[in-house]
């Protein structure tokens, strides 16, 4: 079955692009810290990502979690009127984003949030941008291999049309 | 005037976070830490740490012994700069790291 949300994230290893908005964020904090939450897991996540992860219903869950924590899933249910089996998919995607913990208590799953989330929104990187505004709206694989063609234009227009190699380029620019 | 702390925890992996801690006077970091730990066989450990407290930039290499090894040449950098580095490094290298603690201490 196709995931739905935005597990995705959860279950991968951070890519470069949320590691340098993670880095972004930290050169922030450290120009004014005084500006940022205490405490909290940071969540570098997309614009998408963000409203397919955080439906009104999970972070409704979080809400509650917060406020009556430690609690049960049995509890969450009854509070919010909804059926257990999809209250615990949600709690799933909350605990893989480390947002929630839980543990075993007998046949209860206890849950806690020991912090808050914080997430950072990506922005697109400027190279991509400007690829865009070039190309026009394409998908980002497309907008790479717009991007390979651009390189190689470029390397032909040096050295009267023959093209240039990597090698010859680093040579030529004396790195 | 005494120290305000923020902490944040990322994960670079499902298995793999690294608390962070910052120490702030007067709106400014005064100093921090880095920890890096992993989930093996269902249990945290702490595997690699760097930090700026007791008046010195260290880090800890917990497969070799929780000693601190003191790291001079960075000294000179300002706070911000050596963070940042070690970030980078972080995540450059906790799988390194990783699988030498793993070799010790499984």
């Amino acid at each position: 079955m196709k995931r739905r949300t935005g597990e995705c994230m959860a279950k991968k290893e951070m890519d470069d692009e949320r590691f340098e908005s993670m880095l972004d964020f930290f050169d922030k904090v450290f120009r004014d810290p005084e500006k940022y939450p205490g405490r909290a897991v940071v969540l570098p996540m997309r614009g998408p990502e963000i409203t397919r992860a955080f439906t009104p219903k999970r972070l409704e869950l979080v809400e509650l979690i917060k406020r009556d924590q430690p609690t049960t899933a049995a509890k969450l249910a009854k509070v919010t009127g909804r059926m257990v089996e999809g209250v615990l998919r949600d709690l799933a995607l909350l605990k893989e984003l480390h947002i929630v913990q839980h543990r075993k208590e007998g046949k209860e799953v206890v849950l806690t949030m020991k912090q808050d989330f914080l997430v950072i929104p990506l922005v697109p990187s400027l190279a991509l941008k400007e690829l865009k505004q070039k190309h026009g709206e394409k998908s980002e694989g497309e907008l790479n291999e717009e991007a390979k063609k651009d390189i190689e234009a470029a390397r032909k227009q040096i050295k009267g049309g023959k093209g240039i190699s990597t090698k010859e380029l680093v040579e030529q620019l004396g790195l | 005037m005494g120290l305000n702390r923020k902490e944040y925890t990322l994960f670079l992996t499902p298995g793999d976070a690294v608390d962070v801690k910052l120490f702030i006077r007067r709106n400014e970091v005064v100093k921090f830490s880095l920890n890096y730990r992993a989930e093996i066989k269902g249990r945290w450990h702490q595997v690699y740490r760097v930090d700026s407290y007791h008046g010195f930039l260290h880090e800890m290499r917990y497969w070799l012994s929780p000693r601190p090894i003191k790291l001079p040449y960075m000294e000179q950098y300002p706070l911000s700069f050596v963070f940042r580095h070690f970030m980078i490094e972080m995540r450059l290298r906790f799988r390194n790291y990783r699988s030498l603690y793993e070799e010790t201490d499984g």
